[in-house]
């Protein structure tokens, strides 16, 4: 019992020292939540299909409009960077599997963006390592890409299945 | 005062790493180089040489195997059209036009694949598509052109000579 009474008197003696440093302050914290970006491939593809070879040399177009379509998702209103690059396709796979000879094709990307619009009007030329502002839609920044290019085929080109693959990446 | 400071930075740190956010989207590339179809005749002529009036209709013939051999390369494992038509040997220099200065020739046209030698002989029909043999990389048929010569007993006598055509497509 007597060593109840010391341990009740010595919490409240602390409590009264603890309470006797206290001293408050106040200040504002903010932060700027930013919507994460986030982009998917939605539609189409990068595919120029079959093309006979005629022993001279060509370069074959694939629109934006026919191409790969992109929807980027992030903060309204807020900028983002748009890279990109050339990418060589091969035919080594192919090669592998039926035999002949392996070449390499140089596929230089043609992108365009329709701004919030997910349809193929106004088409805005797009250069690597520029940068957009997301527009903002009920609250969202949408921005739709839409990824066409070229591929330089030589007068001696090896054929086959040529396949690469082409990378976008847009950050803040 | 310190822990608090602390938390702050903190605070906008985060702020400063969800600034960077970045996403990445990869897609496959595709293009489908075919090879250019050729053909080229490889050996023979179809020459029926000499023959001597027949007294009665008759047909000379020509088996494929020792006729003209083609080869088509292409594109392997692809399907080539293969048309070919019926036609008439003019005789050359005729001293007036009537049918007995013509003959007509049906072709006979067999594929052996990729084999150069005649084994597995298979019939082309015009029209019909085939199936050019994987070899190292490249479509291969070999075609065989035979025919047979329709003559009559009221053929004139002369040189008779014709153009033959095969198309091949894709």
């Amino acid at each position: 019992m007597k060593l109840f009474n010391y341990v009740v008197l010595f919490i409240y003696i602390t409590q009264l020292n603890l309470y006797a440093q206290i001293s408050s302050q106040s200040m504002q914290a903010s932060v700027n939540m930013i919507k994460p970006l986030a982009i998917t491939a939605i539609g189409g593809e990068i595919d120029f299909s079959e093309i006979i070879l005629t022993g001279t040399p060509r370069n074959i177009v694939l629109s934006p409009q026919n191409g790969k379509i992109f929807k980027v998702e992030g903060h309204p209103n807020r900028n983002i960077i748009i890279t990109f690059s050339s990418q060589p396709l091969t035919n080594s796979q192919w090669v592998s599997n039926f035999g002949g000879t392996i070449g390499t094709i140089n596929f230089s990307p043609s992108v365009v963006h329709t701004g919030a619009n997910s349809s193929y009007s106004n088409p805005i030329s797009i250069t690597s390592g520029s940068s957009i502002t997301l527009p903002n839609s009920q609250g969202i920044g949408n921005l739709y890409i839409w990824v066409g290019g070229s591929i330089s085929i030589a007068a001696n080109q090896p054929h086959g299945d040529y396949i690469g693959t082409f990378n976008l990446t847009v950050s803040y | 005062m310190n822990y608090i400071i602390v938390l702050f930075s903190i605070i906008i740190f985060y702020g400063f790493v969800f600034s960077q956010n970045h996403s990445i989207a990869s897609v496959s590339i595709s293009a489908k180089l075919i090879y250019g179809i050729q053909i080229e005749k490889i050996q023979n002529d179809l020459n029926f040489g000499e023959i001597i009036l027949p007294v009665t209709n008759q047909n000379i013939e020509i088996n494929p195997s020792n006729g003209i051999r083609f080869k088509i390369k292409s594109n392997p494992n692809k399907f080539v059209f293969i048309n070919y038509y019926d036609i008439i040997l003019n005789k050359e220099s005729p001293q007036s036009l009537s049918t007995n200065d013509q003959i007509l020739f049906v072709p006979l046209v067999i594929s052996t694949g990729a084999f150069e030698n005649y084994i597995n002989p298979i019939q082309v029909i015009s029209g019909n598509a085939y199936e050019a043999e994987n070899v190292n990389g490249l479509g291969l048929l070999n075609i065989w052109l035979g025919g047979k010569l329709n003559l009559t007993s009221q053929n004139s006598a002369g040189n008779f000579s014709g153009t033959f055509v095969l198309n091949i497509s894709y």
